[in-house]
């Protein structure tokens, strides 16, 4: 189990799984959250779950009942918990690097914008 | 239009790893049924089938060996075209050059992958640019394409099913020979050559012209006269020539010793002096367009009909660079050259 590959996809991902670290998400819904469309995102998910940073399980429904087939749904792993934090942190650290320290506003337009 | 998703996941799904590929279908049909409205189905659906799967190469890393393939092939095919050339204009001592020819590349086969299909292209497309009709009268797209399509599909199954030396040469023997005769059907009909000749028009090809004749005679006023067959050989040997040393690069790198799928390794560049750094390498490329520019204007065109008569009677002219004449030819050969010539010194670099 190798470390995946991080890209802005996966970090979209990540962050997204993050937001309820315990929450079991739906493709579906991480689409919504990450932004990314299915092609994107389950080849990342399967990637992931190879990884064992994320977990999946099958929805326990009665698909007659519901009328609907069972879902899969995702969730991280303790572990991916804990690599998923390393690596958002990391990226904020290279982009608030990046962008720089934060100019401040002069006095005057400041007291202008007052 | 829910049935056109349901397929397109499935089809998505056939693509993915044996393990997974049922979890993934039946998850992305859950998916579906989820999904309110006909377009995001679609929507969900057709992204799944136009995107890699798992394991799949992402569509900018295809894109990217698809344009090293091309280069590949087209580099592949002008060193075919000028070794048959030089070849076929040493007369008699063309067989023995052409045998030289194709064991040299197959050398290089062994060191390079190149697409079939790709090659089959840059083939078709160089006879169908570099041949004016007037000097090959049956080098047509209808005499090249039948020639070029039954040559890629020949050599598609013999790099699939042979497993020994023997049988690869074998198997692109006869490719060869049903290419050649796939290619000169036309031209037999036309010229009145006999059907019961075909199987020798691929080795006769080979040899100089004028070795063996057989079909009706023609003579012209004032002109050479000549037999069907001169014509009809000729013809054969501007297509069998660069179609044997494409053979011979294709095979020798199919039945070579496979070896375990390369990892992909990190480039260790320090150290290897300026030839080995990206100005090195830019270098070498512009080094090999002059080149290039330099050495294409000096390849046989084709040349004046009345004047390569006699040349394509006795087979010495094999066929001609005709595209070099026009600027965007020869720009595409220098550019050719200059790629190739930096992707051999960026794979010393990666070797290194």
């Amino acid at each position: 189990m190798g470390e995946p590959r991080i890209t802005a996809s996966v970090l979209k991902v990540l962050a997204g799984l993050l937001a309820e670290p315990g929450a079991q998400r739906y493709g579906l819904e991480l689409m919504q959250s990450s932004g990314l469309p299915s092609g994107t995102l389950y080849p990342i998910l399967a990637r992931l779950e190879r990884a064992g940073w994320v977990e999946s399980r099958w929805e326990e429904i009665d698909p007659v009942a519901e009328g609907r087939p069972s879902r899969r749904y995702y969730r991280l792993t303790p572990d991916g918990v804990v690599a998923a934090r390393r690596e958002v942190a990391l990226m904020q650290q290279q982009m608030s690097r990046a962008a720089g320290p934060v100019p401040r506003a002069h006095p005057a337009a400041r007291a202008q914008g007052a | 239009m829910d049935r056109l998703a349901r397929a397109l996941v499935t089809a998505a799904a056939r693509r993915w790893p044996a393990d997974l590929a049922d979890i993934m279908r039946a998850e992305w049909l859950a998916e579906l049924a989820a999904i309110p409205g006909r377009g995001g189905k679609l929507a969900f659906a057709a992204s799944l089938a136009v995107s890699p799967a798992v394991d799949e190469p992402s569509w900018s890393s295809r894109v990217a060996i698809l344009g090293r393939d091309a280069v590949v092939a087209g580099g592949v095919t002008l060193v075919a075209a000028t070794a048959t050339n030089i070849a076929r204009g040493s007369a008699a001592l063309a067989p023995v050059l052409l045998i030289v020819a194709a064991l040299a590349l197959g050398v290089a086969g062994r060191r390079i992958r190149a697409s079939v299909l790709l090659l089959a292209g840059a083939v078709f497309a160089f006879l169908l640019a570099g041949n004016p009709v007037p000097v090959m009268p049956f080098m047509g797209a209808a005499d090249i394409a039948p020639a070029v399509l039954t040559w890629a599909a020949g050599m598609l199954l013999v790099r699939k099913c042979a497993r020994s030396l023997r049988g690869a040469i074998g198997g692109g023997l006869v490719t060869l020979g049903l290419a050649t005769i796939a290619g000169s059907v036309h031209a037999a009909a036309v010229l009145g050559v006999p059907a019961w000749s075909a199987p020798a028009w691929f080795p006769l090809a080979l040899l100089p012209g004028g070795t063996v004749s057989f079909g009706p005679r023609f003579s012209s006023v004032g002109g050479p006269a000549f037999h069907a067959s001169d014509i009809l050989l000729a013809n054969a040997a501007v297509m069998a020539g660069p179609l044997l040393l494409c053979t011979a690069f294709l095979l020798a790198g199919a039945i070579r010793v496979e070896r375990p799928a390369e990892a992909v390794q990190p480039r260790h560049t320090a150290g290897r002096g300026w030839l080995g750094s990206d100005a090195g390498q830019i270098a070498v490329g512009v080094a090999a367009a002059i080149a290039a520019l330099a050495v294409a204007p000096r390849l046989p065109t084709g040349g004046d009909p009345d004047t390569t008569l006699q040349r394509l009677l006795d087979n010495s002219t094999a066929f001609g660079f005709g595209f070099v004449e026009h600027p965007v030819g020869l720009g595409l050969v220098a550019l050719l050259a200059a790629l190739l010539a930096m992707r051999a010194a960026d794979a010393r670099r990666t070797i290194a």
